[in-house]
């Protein structure tokens, strides 16, 4: 019990904040902790340090901040100097935080001993992609987006399930476990490739039921399938 | 050749470390300023500083316009005129500073601090060159298309002081003075003096002097007869028979013949080049000037803010020779005050590199102002670089009296590009036409129209910005994975794999709701 109420950066006697330390001193120099006692909290803060290739250096201050259950949650990191600016098609948050994946793709592994590592060389290239759309000038994402808010989810569904609207529409009621969407492994999958549910698209709704969640499937997918009986209806 | 951050620091850091302590006294007696100045010897001067041009020269300098031979009495003008001028200059115990190409920039100290006699010997030497042009040159010089003059006066404190380099030391001189003399000159054949030099004129002077409609005064034209008698009037002398008899016995002493020039598959040596050895080249000339440097020499006025500012003022001058000389392999043509004129010739006759080469440098010149200089000066935060293009056939030569020569370089596209700079903003860099449409694109797509600067012009262009945008979106590209490397100094992230670099596919970004 007395685990399970401490902060978790004194759970397990401490190892996994003495793992992070060892690793983040060897990769991120510029940064280091704070513990805050009195709330129960570590913050992770300073500089990222980006290094063009002819040599200049791009410092970026930021601050890691770890959820109560980390590392099963995954950290946050924020860019406090507003360095860049704070609008979601930076993919900023409006109080800094970066906005480096969809929940659903994340990239957290929390049983991996480098993981804060790894999540910290994510959002080093998330800042070199801020650093390449300014000097850019064109006002347009250097890489792959998605869009804002639900249409975001939306478009990571169609992708898993491998096509667009259509499809999404076709797998709508299994998605949300409705009457119209019961489904048997050896039935034909209905995406009309005339192969069995289990061999085509069964592993892809257990794909987006895993990454989204439940509930979450529920709010996203069934406010869009409501939306879209409703507009057909009119 | 590139632009690299280390080793541009280093140098700066070793040059600061070298300088050694900069001295700034009040100049209070007469001296041989060539003999007394130096980077860390410095002198305040009470002066007039005159500029006079030949404001037709870009025409008379432009391409095709010549057959060999005009070509060469273009050369042997330009070389007598400049010895006549400086003859005339110390005649009137002036200091000839140098020549900008057929510019004359000229210094009046003596008597020191006596104000009128400074602005008289300011006025009186533009009616002078005025004169001798109209009286004497362009009769000599019948075979070549008339010169005419245009000139700019003011008269205060400027700082003296010298750049270090062993038998190739130019006098530069640093404040408003410097400055402003060179700013009132106009396009057409007019004498403008500040109102500094019009105040401290006597009421003869003052009475051939207006106050045209945009602040400047201007000098009336006076007859050879008016101009004798307020020379005599005022002390000075100027023989019109011995100026002529020294012009015909100089086209007797440089004849054509003995005059050539040719091209160059090299980089020019400055030093090589005469009036019996000349460069035409295809060539860019660049120029860059210290946007804000006047007003913060100007806001120096205790010793030690004086000191600091000609500690910045000797480090950007020496870094951004170094970037034009060893980073690019250009060629320092001149230090003009605050400002640095180059030039690119190599490889020969390859326009298209050329550009490429002379734009990569204008982003160096600006990565150094912007990361380098800044990172070991942070007084210097306030100051940028405006930086002028353009490219055409060009002569480069070293020309005038003995002792006093300069280098050179005549050109209808050098006088652009000093235009081109003169219309641009700290941070900025600024390309004519003709480099703009050979860039290679990703240089080419950071520039856009400007009318106002009547160029082609990228803003707050440095290294890493290029850099960044040549390879963002070839590395960004779904699926693709860049290589990130752990450094002494932080993180790099490219797209080329390389020893201890490790891949990263980054994922997609989600733009959160609004």
């Amino acid at each position: 019990m007395h685990q399970r109420n401490s902060p978790w950066y004194q759970r397990g006697g401490g190892s996994r904040l003495a793992q992070d330390q060892a690793s983040i001193a060897e990769m991120f120099p510029g940064l280091s902790y704070r513990v805050d006692e009195t709330a129960g909290r570590v913050f992770l803060e300073g500089t990222i340090t980006l290094v063009a290739e002819c040599g200049v250096p791009t410092p970026i201050v930021v601050r890691v901040e770890f959820p109560s259950d980390y590392p099963q949650g995954e950290p946050h990191i924020f860019e406090i100097a507003e360095r860049f600016p704070h609008m979601p098609d930076r993919h900023f948050f409006a109080d800094g935080q970066c906005c480096l994946w969809l929940p659903p793709e994340s990239r957290w592994k929390p049983d991996d001993p480098e993981g804060l590592c790894r999540f910290l060389e994510e959002a080093a290239v998330f800042f070199d992609q801020q650093l390449v759309y300014e000097a850019e000038g064109k006002g347009i994402w250097p890489g792959e987006q998605r869009s804002h808010g639900d249409e975001g989810y939306l478009e990571f569904v169609q992708e898993v399930l491998g096509g667009g609207q259509q499809l999404l529409a076709v797998f709508a009621p299994i998605l949300l476990g409705l009457r119209t969407g019961h489904i048997q492994s050896n039935d034909q999958c209905p995406c009309g490739s005339r192969r069995k549910y289990k061999r085509c698209h069964k592993q892809h709704v257990e794909e987006v039921r895993r990454r989204m969640g439940s509930d979450f499937l529920q709010y996203i997918v069934g406010q869009w399938y409501t939306h879209t009986t409703e507009t057909k209806k009119m | 050749m590139s632009w690299n951050y280390q080793r541009s620091y280093d140098r700066i850091r070793n040059h600061l470390d070298h300088m050694g302590e900069i001295e700034v006294a009040k100049l209070t007696r007469e001296a041989d300023l060539e003999q007394l100045l130096s980077e860390t010897t410095c002198r305040e001067i009470y002066g007039a500083h005159v500029y006079v041009q030949v404001s037709n020269f870009a025409s008379l300098a432009s391409d095709g316009l010549y057959a060999e031979d005009d070509y060469k009495r273009l050369i042997q003008g330009v070389h007598i005129y400049e010895r006549a001028v400086t003859r005339i200059v110390e005649g009137f115990g002036g200091v000839l500073v140098h020549f900008q190409g057929p510019k004359l920039h000229a210094l009046f100290y003596r008597p020191i601090d006596d104000g009128e006699q400074l602005a008289v010997r300011a006025v009186l030497l533009q009616l002078v060159l005025k004169d001798f042009v109209k009286t004497i040159f362009n009769p000599a010089f019948s075979d070549c298309d008339d010169f005419t003059i245009a000139g700019g006066a003011d008269l205060g404190n400027a700082i003296g002081t010298m750049d270090g380099i062993n038998g190739d030391r130019e006098l530069l001189f640093v404040g408003a003075p410097a400055n402003h003399a060179a700013k009132i000159i106009s396009t057409a054949q007019r004498l403008r003096l500040t109102k500094q030099v019009y105040e401290a004129l006597p009421d003869d002077l003052r009475a051939i002097c207006f106050q045209t409609d945009d602040g400047p005064y201007q000098v009336l034209p006076v007859s050879s007869d008016d101009l004798d008698a307020l020379l005599e009037a005022h002390g000075l002398t100027w023989n019109r028979d011995v100026s002529a008899r020294h012009v015909e016995e100089n086209k007797e002493r440089f004849p054509l013949e003995d005059i050539a020039y040719g091209s160059a598959e090299v980089r020019i040596e400055m030093d090589d080049l005469s009036i019996f050895n000349n460069k035409r080249v295809l060539g860019a000339s660049i120029f860059a000037d210290v946007s804000g440097f006047t007003r913060y020499i100007d806001e120096a006025t205790s010793d030690e803010k004086k000191q600091e500012a000609l500690r910045v003022f000797h480090a950007i001058r020496k870094e951004t020779a170094r970037v034009l000389t060893g980073d690019f392999n250009g060629v320092r043509i001149q230090y003009q005050g605050d400002r640095i004129q180059g030039l690119f010739h190599l490889p020969q006759d390859d326009g298209e590199a050329i550009a490429q080469q002379v734009v990569e440098a204008a982003v160096g010149l600006q990565s150094s102002m912007e990361h380098t200089l800044k990172a070991c000066l942070p007084e210097a935060e306030n100051l940028r670089l405006a930086i002028g293009i353009d490219m055409g056939t060009t002569l480069v030569s070293k020309l005038g009296a003995r002792g006093q020569r300069d280098r050179i370089c005549l050109g209808e596209e050098a006088e652009y590009a000093a235009q081109l700079e003169e219309r641009s903003e700290g941070g900025q860099i600024a390309l004519s036409r003709d480099v703009y449409e050979i860039l290679p694109d990703e240089l080419c797509k950071h520039f856009t129209y400007s009318a106002k600067v009547q160029g082609y012009v990228a803003t707050d262009l440095t290294a890493e910005k290029v850099e960044r945008a040549a390879r963002g979106s070839k590395i960004y590209q779904a699926g693709a994975a860049v290589f990130l490397t752990a450094g002494a100094i932080g993180l790099t992230i490219s797209g080329l794999k390389s020893a201890r670099a490790k891949s990263v596919i980054p994922e997609r970004r989600y733009a959160p709701k609004e």
